[in-house]
């Protein structure tokens, strides 16, 4: 379980997040819901350790992880797959996933690794019909499977994971979400950063709304789809 | 034969501009310094050939790891490319004035590999130059390797596309700033090792004259691309040799700068380097 309290964080003079306060379930979908600019990659960021936040603490599995180090976090088990993707573009698809298991190479055994990878190219085959191509050479949506089979290389227990559907095209991101979805079946919790409201709401088990730095709403999905105020808002909805 | 000397040192430039994107302006002080150290050491104790070479390499990788801390360190030291451009500056004075004081007067004896030469028809060749050259080579070869098959080698090309994706995949992007460093600083001892054995004689001028020849070949090849440095370390070589033969010493710097200059205007990142050159002006527009 992921928990944060009363996380702040700032730019400088701009205060990106006030007082967050969220939990994330194991096994479950969490979303993180809000428009641009509403913090919610700062607030991937600050989970990923990537950013120091100002105040509040964060909780995995009941231990405090604020002030712990990435890499030190890929080993607590906390994956991110980065907004925008940010494979390594003149990297061959298969050195991109190993540079993903790079925290637990020494650990393992050869046949170790190679079962590891097979299954990320059973989960996604169209990266072992492309493991020799360079990333760069790869469309928006394998990249996007790429990153996340990267995330998953490094066996974590918690994935991150900041808009994954961005510019992609809609059957893509259908497939995306289904990816997410079959990612939850396999036991794994994910915190997801979306814009696509639509989306998020037929796979996610429980809602955060960002706004201007701070949770307006949160709940169930249900209570989501029912809620006036929200459907106008985040689902395009006339009333 | 010069030429694989210089794309040793253009390498130890183009590893550290490639993976943090910034110049170290003291690396061919670094050198200077460690091959003084060395000569120091050889004048008081009269050391072997090889104790040289290994003193020469152990003080080179020492204080280029020094200079990482000092100037590049990741996260903790100057973030920007100025600052540690700036600082690297300040280093470089700090290392000449050191090798000054070490080596005093203006030309020391450096004791190197001597093997004496053969001759193949009309053909005069000196064997330690074939020597030097089958060596920079090999370990340019080395270094291939090592990029592209060990896990080392992945991570480093990992953080040179992006650090900081390798930093939160896990990378310790701070112990590889060291490593890439101490690379770099066995990479220039090596190559130093070897003009040096090549002149056998040192003399205070040596680290401006590594910095400008590394830079050139560095920006001849194309910035930051290891195989362009090669490439643009053996251009270099080839075209100073070619200019000393057919028009005498006084025209080499000239024609190597005027190469240079040319090849800036036509392809300004480089015979191979549009890439890393896009990365620098976008890192400019973003300072």
């Amino acid at each position: 379980m992921l928990r944060i309290d009363k996380l702040n964080f700032s730019y400088g003079a701009i205060k990106a997040l006030t007082d967050v306060s969220l939990m994330a379930a194991t096994g479950s979908v969490t979303c993180i819901l809000g428009p641009n600019g509403a913090g919610k990659t700062t607030l991937l960021q600050t989970v990923a350790g990537l950013l120091k936040p100002s105040a509040g603490s964060i909780q995995f599995d009941g231990e405090n992880i604020i002030s712990l180090s990435p890499s030190a976090l890929v080993k607590k088990g906390i994956a991110l797959v980065p907004e925008n993707r940010l494979i390594f573009p003149e990297m061959t698809v298969r050195e991109n996933l190993i540079v993903g298991a790079y925290l637990r190479l020494n650990k393992m055994q050869k046949s170790d690794f190679k079962f590891e990878i097979d299954k990320i190219y059973a989960r996604f085959p169209i990266l072992d019909k492309r493991s020799d191509q360079l990333g760069g050479t790869l469309s928006g949506g394998e990249q996007q499977m790429l990153a996340i089979g990267r995330a998953l290389m490094s066996g974590p227990q918690f994935l991150l994971m900041d808009e994954p559907s961005l510019g992609l095209a809609p059957k893509i991101i259908d497939e995306i979400f289904e990816i997410i979805k079959e990612l939850k079946q396999d036991g794994l919790s994910v915190l997801l950063v979306e814009q696509n409201a639509v989306k998020s709401l037929k796979i996610a088990d429980y809602f955060f709304l960002l706004d201007q730095g701070q949770v307006s709403y949160q709940g169930g999905a249900d209570d989501l789809e029912n809620d006036a105020h929200i459907r106008k808002a985040y689902l395009g909805e006339k009333s | 034969m010069l030429g694989a000397s210089y794309a040793l040192i253009a390498l130890g430039f183009a590893l550290v501009f490639g993976i943090m994107k910034k110049i170290n302006l003291a690396y061919g002080s670094s050198l200077l310094l460690a091959a003084s150290i060395s000569v120091c050491l050889n004048e008081i104790f009269v050391l072997s050939i090889f104790v040289n070479f290994v003193t020469l390499l152990i003080f080179s990788v020492i204080i280029n790891i020094y200079i990482e801390r000092m100037c590049f360190a990741w996260h903790t030291g100057p973030a920007g490319i100025l600052p540690s451009m700036i600082a690297s500056f300040a280093i470089w004075m700090q290392l000449d004035e050191l090798a000054f004081r070490l080596i005093p007067d203006r030309t020391h004896f450096f004791k190197g590999i001597e093997l004496g030469s053969i001759e193949i028809g009309q053909l005069f060749i000196k064997i330690d130059a074939l020597f030097h050259f089958a060596v920079a080579i090999s370990a340019m070869f080395l270094l291939y390797l090592i990029m592209m098959k060990s896990k080392f080698g992945l991570l480093m090309r990992a953080a040179s596309e992006n650090a900081n994706t390798a930093w939160f995949l896990g990378a310790r992007i701070s112990s590889l700033g060291i490593s890439a460093f101490a690379l770099a600083g066995l990479l220039g001892g090596l190559a130093a090792f070897l003009i040096l054995s090549a002149n056998s004689q040192i003399t205070p001028m040596f680290g401006m004259w590594c910095t400008f020849k590394g830079l050139v070949a560095m920006m001849l090849g194309g910035v930051g691309s290891l195989i362009g440095a090669v490439l643009g370390g053996l251009i270099l070589g080839l075209l100073e040799a070619f200019v000393l033969f057919k028009l005498g010493v006084e025209f080499r710097e000239l024609a190597t700068f005027g190469v240079l200059f040319l090849i800036l205007i036509i392809k300004p990142g480089g015979l191979l380097g549009g890439k890393s050159f896009m990365l620098i002006q976008e890192i400019e527009e973003r300072v």
